[in-house]
């Protein structure tokens, strides 16, 4: 029995050491292939590999430090040593990129690590601009069949403008034929009746259909103008153009930024705010290619507005502010202040602005921002009481004070805006 | 009879003129009708109006001028915080970041109460590049290709408070100011919070508790 367990322990034990050998023997593979996952780990959040960021492109790097290779591998672990050292083209570097991004900091690598890391970047290519193409491919075809059907409709339209005229031209030079035989025979000519006549016999010969149609037609006016009186003054579905086809699909739905990130005025004012380029700034300084080329041409015009220069990855000073078209209008007889819709309501942006991050490329206005509308939400909107030191306050004092007042809002189990005063005219228009 | 038929014929003008103006409100690129400009358009100054047409008048010095502007250099706000007024008075340099590092602390005591709000402004300001927890894996540089930031309890885990303000307030390497997003009241709060992700993984360390407390 002993023996067994010996021999048991002893089979355990040498399995556990083949793992660890084996375990060893992996991990020392993957350091010297995965110059990938190192160069994303110590150095990608400043070098990309084939543009400048904050720090120089690293494609190339072995080359530029021809015959100091053992000095690389210290200015990489230990970069303010080297730059002691007065080395000529350290000297260089340091003047270049000192003044906008500093000294890099020491990284933690060792020298099988560093050559993993250079090897990969050497190695490097762009990839093939596949999904690029792909949208080329889909708009040129919409493009084509959007060509095809237009030039067709134009082929018919002329087909038919043509018809109308032959037959024109026939029947004119009948009506001459029968006047001249008429002449010729020596019959009287009736008289022309004027068009009016015309129509009206006409008209009265098919009152039926004529009564029909014009109760459609007159149907058909009313609701129409009803619909635009209704639509004075209110923007619903209004989408301009803006000077850069912003996508708020892209940013706030895939890659979900969030909405007060850039329109970060909404938690602090009235107004929600267009955001200033710096906010832009904030990725585009480190995205500066689009999934299309149209899209790295929206984002080139972002650069072109605060003055960047990619190369040089510094502020030229040159700028050009981006005339944004302002979508959603309230008349100025009306207030309206998104931080205390946004803060205080804890009402969701989408509750107004529809899914933005879903449904819109440019921004359109969703809700029709009527009066109507306004206090159709405030009517029916609970207001959030948790955690509301605010509203804490007041049940505090209706409780010691007023018990009936309180019980009378208490009696549905809700307390909507109105109840509060959200239907008082003042609260708006003052 | 003839007065009917008069008033019949206006109306039906009426409609046919209001239908072919339904056609101007529903283009995408137009606002569409604005009944009583003068009730619509504040003479007061209302920020990103253009002020080239107000009331009537066209003033074509004013058209299309920037609308929103930085406030005058050395301007110092005015609230009820004095915390947020008070300019910072480390300059944008290398040597400030160190200063910074070195010689900034927070106002605030970190507790429970102010790393749940840090977290908030954490999950609407960085959560995109530096990720949920941390780890500098957040959509934007998932799916959005930006450089990815060095994770909070690695390559950033003894970074000081007072770098985290400093870059937070004038921004550094690929990261972007958020001085013009933030007070500085808000930019204190994040930061305690991300002092807890600097922990994160640690097996009794402190964000780890508050990762698994927070997660629903």
């Amino acid at each position: 029995m002993g023996l067994q367990l010996k021999q048991f322990l002893l089979t355990l034990k040498s399995l556990a050491f083949t793992a660890l050998l084996i375990g060893g023997l992996g991990a020392g593979e993957a350091s010297a292939q995965d110059g990938e996952k190192l160069f994303k780990q110590n150095c990608s959040s400043c070098h990309k590999i084939n543009q400048n960021m904050t720090g120089p492109a690293l494609k190339g790097t072995r080359e530029r430090w021809e015959g100091r290779e053992e000095l690389l591998y210290q200015w990489i672990q230990n970069p303010a040593a080297v730059a002691d050292m007065g080395d000529n083209y350290v000297k260089a570097l340091l003047d270049e990129w000192m003044p906008r991004s500093g000294l890099m900091n020491a990284q933690a690598v060792n020298k099988e690590e560093i050559d993993a890391i250079l090897d990969y970047v050497d190695n490097w290519e762009p990839p093939a601009p596949k999904v690029a193409d792909d949208a080329v491919a889909e708009t040129a075809s919409v493009d084509q069949d959007g060509g095809i059907s237009s030039t067709w409709l134009l082929i018919v339209v002329f087909i038919l403008l043509i018809l109308v005229f032959s037959l024109w031209g026939v029947r004119s030079s009948l009506n001459k034929l029968q006047k001249a035989m008429a002449e010729a025979e020596g019959r009287e000519i009736r008289p022309e009746m004027p068009f009016g006549e015309k129509a009206k016999i006409w008209l009265w010969d098919n009152k039926v259909y004529v009564s029909i149609a014009g109760i459609f037609v007159v149907v058909y006016l009313a609701v129409a103008g009803y619909d635009a009186l209704m639509g004075v003054g209110v923007y619903t579905g209004y989408t301009p153009d803006q000077p850069i086809a912003f996508d708020h699909k892209l940013h706030a739905g895939e890659n979900g930024v969030a909405c007060v990130y850039c329109h970060h005025s909404a938690t602090k004012s009235k107004h929600a705010g267009i955001p200033s380029t710096n906010i832009c700034m904030n990725c585009h300084k480190g995205i500066n290619e689009g999934r299309s080329e149209e899209g790295t041409a929206e984002i080139q015009k972002i650069y072109a507005a605060v003055g960047w220069d990619q190369d040089r990855q510094e502020y030229t000073g040159e700028e050009n502010p981006i005339q944004w078209v302002k979508v959603h209008n309230l008349p100025d007889h009306a207030y309206f202040n998104h931080a205390q819709h946004y803060v205080v309501g804890q009402i969701e942006c989408q509750e107004c602005h529809g899914q933005m991050q879903e449904d819109y490329t440019v921004a359109g206005q969703y809700a029709p921002l009527t009066m109507g509308w306004c206090i159709n939400c405030h009517n029916e909107t609970a207001v959030q009481m948790d955690g509301n030191g605010y509203y804490d306050e007041v049940h505090g004092r209706l409780v010691d004070h007023n018990k009936e007042e309180l019980k009378k809002y208490l009696e549905d189990g809700t307390i909507t805006a109105r109840e509060l005063g959200g239907w008082e005219c003042s609260k708006c228009h003052y | 009879m003839k007065n009917f038929k008069q008033t019949f014929r206006g109306s039906m003008v009426a409609v046919l003129v209001l239908t072919a103006a339904s056609g101007c409100i529903r283009d995408e690129q137009s606002p569409g009708y604005e009944y009583t400009p003068d009730m619509y358009r504040s003479p007061a100054i209302e920020a990103y109006v253009d002020y080239g047409e107000v009331r009537d008048t066209i003033r074509y010095d004013k058209m299309h001028r920037t609308s929103a502007r930085k406030p005058v250099e050395g301007t110092i706000a005015y609230s009820d915080n004095a915390m947020n007024d008070m300019p910072y008075l480390i300059p944008n340099t290398f040597e400030g970041y160190e200063k910074a590092g070195k010689t900034i602390r927070s106002p605030f005591e970190s507790n429970e109460e102010l790393v749940k709000e840090g977290k908030e402004i954490y999950s609407n300001f960085c959560i995109q590049c530096h990720g949920k927890e941390g780890q500098g894996n957040g959509p934007v540089v998932e799916k959005g290709g930006h450089p990815a930031p060095q994770p909070f309890n690695q390559g950033l885990k003894d970074l000081p408070e007072g770098k985290m303000f400093h870059t937070l307030t004038y921004g550094k390497g690929a990261m972007g100011s958020h001085a013009s997003q933030l007070t500085k009241e808000e930019r204190w709060t994040v930061v305690a919070y991300v002092m807890t992700l600097q922990h994160y993984g640690e097996d009794d360390g402190e964000g780890e508790a508050e990762e698994s407390k927070d997660t629903e």
